[in-house]
């Protein structure tokens, strides 16, 4: 009785044992060919890395050896922008003269944008190896490397000068908002050396404001410059020279002592609370 | 995702990252985050010692936290040294690390001296942790930065004993010194997390 039980109870149940099993049979076709696949994979192991470093390194050479085509064809296209401007004939022109074919201008999806960026970059690097040469003056806390400063941003503008007819388009292409965060970096990277080769070496908020206020100064005159018209830029030099003086008068007046600073300060409240009252003496 | 992207340009438009001059972001992209986070924790130290010595200089415990003063400066001195050599950018809130250390070191220590002590361990907890996390992200890159992993280590031994100072001291008998531990290391941990990014 109780056999009988027990077969009619693993007959009962028979589909639940089987029926799993069948299922991961049926459910995993690779079934034995998994083995051989795992036993490869073990001999596979020790080489895998290798080849993954070795790959690594060719993507590295890939990289580079594209980098360089597209910067050979950027210098190229470089000497067609007085004619062309800032734009993808520009790129097509460098591209044939770079030994490529005119299709190639693909390889810049931000078309006039990539070119300006380039040619942001290759000046930044131009400067610094410029700076570099130049004599370290002997900084002291208060001392503003005036001189440096005025140096610097003017050898950079200078740099703008071959294509200076085509600027403000440049100028425009950089606004547009794919470009902005390249042309904010090139700006930033611009100002950040020029800094750092002036002898700034703060570690305060004072780092921002000096960077902030040298980029002002410097879109300022990149402005001024395109109008300017005097012979050597000599006028671009002299508001350049003027705009760090501004700067140097408001760093002086937030580095004033507030104590020191008070009858100023009272005085002229006074004067301006009279001016406003009607009742000023020295009209 | 944008602004990551765009702190990624910015640094491969720094001329400082080309072949031959110093390659740094390159061997280690935490690098100027750490030196970052760090210059501005040993900032934050050494104006919360400023705090506390404002108020206990002349107690019996004022030899004790002026020694823990005197290395705090050395270690910023470091920092400061670190960020010009590697041209970090340094954190943009140190004017508000400079309130707030000193506000807190000084408010601890008008709780009294043990209240104090219990800032400094809270403090300094937090820090030894974040130091030995700093250490581990360093040494999984093969090729680091040895001047850089001997200062981490030297420093974080050096906060380690200021830890053990503070409760050789009595931090522990200060009023609500789990509460307070607690209020100071979350503000800490908040602290390091907004420095690492701003």
């Amino acid at each position: 009785m109780s056999r009988l039980q027990t077969i009619i109870r693993s007959l009962k149940n028979g589909r639940r044992i089987i029926g799993p099993i069948a299922s991961i049979s049926v459910n995993n076709p690779h079934g034995i060919r998994s083995y051989s696949q795992m036993e490869v994979q073990k001999d596979a192991k020790l080489p895998v890395p290798l080849t993954i470093s070795t790959q690594s390194e060719h993507e590295n050479e890939d990289t580079k050896y594209e980098e360089n085509i597209k910067n050979n064809i950027l210098n190229h296209a470089l000497d067609f922008v007085p004619k062309s401007g800032w734009s993808v004939e520009s790129l097509s022109s460098g591209a044939k003269a770079a030994g490529y074919p005119t299709i190639t201008h693909g390889l810049f999806p931000n078309g006039g944008g990539d070119l300006v960026h380039y040619f942001n970059i290759k000046c930044n690097e131009q400067l610094v190896e410029q700076m570099k040469t130049w004599p370290k003056m002997e900084l002291k806390e208060s001392t503003v490397p005036s001189q440096f400063i005025e140096n610097a941003i003017m050898t950079r503008l200078l740099m703008i000068d071959p294509y200076k007819i085509t600027w403000p388009k440049a100028m425009a292409i950089q606004t547009m908002p794919n470009n902005v965060s390249n042309c904010l970096a090139t700006l930033l990277s611009l100002v950040d050396d020029i800094c750092y080769h002036s002898g700034d070496r703060s570690v305060d908020f004072n780092w921002y404001t000096r960077r902030v206020g040298l980029a002002g100064i410097y879109k300022a005159a990149e402005l001024f410059y395109l109008t300017d018209s005097t012979p050597n830029s000599g006028a671009t030099r002299s508001f350049v020279a003027s705009r760090i003086r501004d700067a140097q008068l408001i760093q002086a007046a937030l580095n004033l002592n507030p104590v020191a600073a008070a009858p100023q300060t009272l005085t002229a409240a006074f004067t301006t609370a009279k001016n406003i009252l009607g009742i000023n003496t020295l009209k | 995702m944008l602004r990551r992207s765009f702190l990624q340009q910015v640094r491969c438009a720094h001329s400082t990252v080309t072949e031959n001059s110093r390659p740094y972001w390159k061997k280690n992209p935490h690098l100027d985050t750490i030196i970052r986070v760090d210059h501005a924790g040993e900032l934050g130290a050494d104006r919360i010692y400023a705090g506390q010595m404002a108020v206990l200089g002349n107690t019996p415990e004022g030899p004790t936290i002026q020694h823990m003063w005197e290395q705090e400066k050395k270690h910023r001195a470091k920092f400061e040294a670190l960020i010009n050599e590697y041209r970090v950018r340094p954190t943009a809130l140190t004017p508000i690390w400079n309130v707030a250390g000193f506000v807190l070191g000084a408010g601890t220590a008008l709780l009294g001296k043990e209240a104090a002590m219990a800032c400094t361990v809270a403090v300094e907890t937090v820090i030894v942790d974040h130091y030995n996390d700093q250490l581990r992200t360093l040494m999984e890159d093969p090729n680091i930065d040895k001047d850089i992993l001997e200062t981490i280590t030297k420093f974080r031994n050096e906060e380690q004993e200021h830890h053990d100072t503070g409760i050789d001291h009595g931090a522990e008998q200060a009023p609500f010194y789990k509460a307070l531990t607690e209020v100071i290391k979350t503000g800490c941990k908040a602290a390091i997390a907004i420095s690492k990014k701003v």
